[in-house]
């Protein structure tokens, strides 16, 4: 394996990039379609439900600071067994990359441009993130150090160029409703959370300082929890609660509304370039993770050289996975999500996590100095 | 290392070549003004659109002098949907419809009393069309709108589109887009929208742009006039300017008081049963003097605000008997009651527009200030 190494800020970056891609950027309706105008609320209580289950994960990776998840599955339940507790994880890297892929490349067809097929952007978006893979996961880490700071800010500028027409009275009633509908949005709500920052399992192996991990996880939690707050409540107070659940991609549809003086409007090219950036950043750790965990569950020396047919593979499921958006729609339910997502994250770091605890495997992170290159890694192939 | 570099030249020129969504300018026909009636003997949509002919702006002749040809025509079709009926306005124009420059909708009456959620869902949805249009409505058909040969101005869409635009001068008219407009219907507030008609000037047909259109659910329940928009505007805090007209404190004549700044607020109170205050700010500047007083003393003023207050609580009202006739809460009171005690909402909700709007008690306070009187304080007596 190519001995790399992230920093804690870049592997922040990474997560709260893999988070807020889509979830902000394009902010599919079914982030809204929770609860009217008190959808705003439903990040930052995820987030607070999420951290509990986050930090199961992060316990996980702490005894193995070195290794990702492939290699310590390994370790602890054999190359058949481990195989086997590895593929729910797999499952839902691949399952993530391709609904992003999906949303990306719809709202391209539904806004933009209806007459692109959507392969075209479900390949394109591909190759650009295998491209970056190919690259290394420093060198494509450095890249969304560098695009992210531009992108939010940017994201955050659109939003206050549509404060104009946001009108807070449409926040109202707080919580008319009781606490009854949120909370039983929660549990899709967590499980995103959950699968969205899983990433770490396989990131994490390559943080210079483990021992900066769990503040690491919580603090992206907690960045893209105030994110996706601050852009339902825009998005909600743009359109109003009803008209932003009608919408299909609110934060597109309020670009795409924004007025000033007649002057600055049409921005529509700008956020799409943001929201390109944001989504080949979010495909590439989602495929670096899975090239990775392949790689060292494969035994191979390289991650690299999947990255090309793990990036169609991707792109196939992408076009293929969902018949329509009403599909992608029904797996968000609280009904359907949690119970897809959830036993192939949390579960299996839970069960691994009882392994380890048993066998008396693994350790708690030492403070020490970063692993210099060309040392062998723990548990390495 | 040269093969693979060809190749990769080879892909991003098939790549970035250009796009399935390519449009050449002079295959796109550029609509700035649309038209939509339901024609109820066919059930049927009518769509008719102004198009602009971006070559008779090309061609004009050096030096100036009057075109020779309108830079406009007017095409229009019909279909059993609003988008099937846009779709077949190819055929006509012979070229595919632009809506990304579209500056206005009109609706003609038939279209609007049967209900505009259908016809603008095609609007709202479409990823060309955008929701920044006006939204209007005229009490006949749309299509004759779309059509007046309006002398004033090159291309009657645009000419129509600064009116809408000036009607701020007078606050006896809004302008609503159609993101304003979809926002109003999925709230509890009675939608409007403007209205406007063809009326015959001095130079032949023109644009009358004033009133409102009042929608219950999504169907046109009836108009505003003048006063009673201006009314309506009063309680939402959009009056944005407009001349208030009072009589002179002491004599013969009148005042002009210009409107500068304006903000309303809605308080539902349930403290001894359910009622609404409205508090209406206003400050203005006198414009205009009629009478040759002089109007020194700050009792003059304090005279001039209350007259001005008077006025503005008259419009007010003038709006809030029209908005009880027709059922239609254009003020958001339901909204405000919603906000603040959505349990008492469940309890109003299904009867809010029948039974309870038009009985609920209505306290409007308006405060009006008069700061400065221009740049002469009278004009100099005439000798």
């Amino acid at each position: 394996m190519p001995h790399e190494q992230v920093t804690a800020r870049q592997l922040l970056f990474l997560l709260i990039t893999v988070r807020i891609a889509i979830g902000v950027a394009a902010m599919p309706a079914v982030v809204l379609t929770r609860k009217g105008s008190d959808a705003w609320l439903l990040g930052p209580l995820s987030a607070l439900g999420a951290a509990v289950p986050l930090l199961a994960v992060v316990a996980l990776q702490s005894r193995f600071p070195r290794q990702n998840l492939a290699a310590y599955a390994r370790r602890l339940a054999g190359r058949a067994l481990g195989g086997l507790l590895l593929l729910p994880a797999l499952l839902v890297f691949l399952f993530n990359a391709a609904a992003v892929l999906r949303q990306y490349s719809d709202l391209m067809v539904s806004g933009p441009m209806p007459e692109t097929p959507a392969e075209l952007f479900a390949v394109l978006g591909a190759l650009c993130a295998a491209y970056i893979v190919r690259l290394g996961l420093e060198p494509g880490t450095r890249l969304m150090e560098a695009a992210l700071p531009f992108a939010l800010t940017s994201l955050l500028f659109l939003l206050a160029l549509g404060m104009k027409e946001m009108d807070p009275r449409a926040l109202k009633p707080f919580l008319g409703e009781g606490w009854g509908p949120l909370l039983g949005q929660m549990p899709a709500s967590i499980a995103e959370f959950v699968a969205d920052l899983f990433p770490v399992v396989v990131l994490a192996a390559r943080l210079d300082k483990p021992w900066l991990l769990p503040r690491t996880v919580l603090a992206a939690l907690g960045v893209s929890a105030g994110l996706i707050a601050i852009t339902a409540a825009g998005v909600t107070m743009f359109f109003s609660a009803a008209e932003a659940r009608a919408q299909a991609f609110p934060f597109f549809g309020m670009v795409r509304a924004i007025s000033i003086a007649d002057i600055v409007e049409r921005l529509d090219a700008f956020y799409l370039v943001l929201l390109t950036v944001l989504t080949v950043g979010e495909l590439f750790v989602l495929l670096y993770c899975l090239c990775a965990s392949l790689a060292e569950w494969g035994g191979l020396q390289d991650y690299r050289p999947l990255a090309l047919p793990v990036a169609m593979i991707t792109a196939v499921c992408a076009l293929l996975l969902y018949e329509s958006r009403g599909e992608i729609a029904e797996f968000y339910r609280p009904q359907v999500a949690p119970f897809i997502l959830l036993p192939g994250t949390l579960g299996v770091a839970l069960l691994l996590l009882a392994i380890a605890w048993l066998r008396g495997a693994g350790r708690r992170p030492a403070r020490a100095a970063p692993t210099p290159a060309g040392e062998p890694w723990e548990g390495g192939p | 290392m040269r093969a693979r570099r060809l190749l990769l030249v080879i892909a991003a020129a098939l790549i970035l070549a250009g796009c399935w969504n390519r449009r050449e300018i002079e295959t796109l026909g550029f609509t700035l003004l649309a038209g939509v009636d339901y024609l109820a003997e066919e059930e049927m949509y009518e769509v008719s659109v102004q198009v602009v002919k971006t070559a008779a702006f090309a061609k004009e002749a050096p030096g100036g002098g009057a075109p020779a040809a309108k830079p406009y025509h007017v095409v229009a079709a019909r279909g059993r949907t609003v988008f099937d009926a846009i779709r077949n306005i190819t055929r006509e124009a012979n070229r595919k419809i632009w809506w990304g420059h579209n500056l206005i909708v009109v609706l003609g009456e038939a279209t609007a009393r049967r209900g505009i959620r259908p016809v603008l869902d095609w609007f709202a949805r479409d990823g060309e069309s955008r929701r920044l249009f006006w939204v209007v409505v005229t009490p006949g058909r749309a299509r004759d709108v779309v059509t007046a040969d309006v002398q004033a101005v090159r291309i009657p869409a645009m000419g129509l589109n600064e009116v809408i635009k000036v009607h701020r001068a007078t606050s006896t008219a809004q302008a609503v887009r159609l993101h304003d407009l979809l926002r109003a219907l999925s709230a509890p507030v009675a939608a409007t929208a403007g209205k406007v008609e063809i009326v015959q000037g001095l130079m032949g047909p023109e644009f009358h742009y004033e009133g409102s259109a009042v929608f219950r659910a999504d169907r046109l329940a009836g108009y505003l006039d003048a006063r009673e928009t201006r009314g309506m505007l009063w309680v939402t805090g959009k009056v944005k300017s407009g001349i208030v007209v009072i009589p002179c404190p002491r004599g013969r004549g009148e005042v002009g008081i210009e409107i500068i700044h304006t903000s309303a607020r809605i308080r539902p109170d349930l403290d001894d049963g359910l009622a609404i205050a409205v508090e209406v700010k206003k400050e203005g500047h006198i414009g205009d003097q009629l009478c040759e007083e002089p109007l020194a003393t700050v009792e003059d003023w304090w005279t001039m605000e209350a007259a001005e207050a008077r006025v503005i609580r008259g419009e007010v009202e003038a709006a809030l008997r029209r908005a009880r006739a027709l059922q239609a809460d254009l003020f958001g009171f339901g909204a405000r009651i919603y906000q603040e005690y959505p349990a008492e909402w469940k309890r109003l909700e299904k009867e809010w527009a029948e039974r309870h709007f038009p009985r609920i008690p209505v306290h409007v306070q308006v405060e009006a200030r008069i700061r400065r009187p221009g740049l002469i304080t009278r004009m100099p007596p005439a000798k």
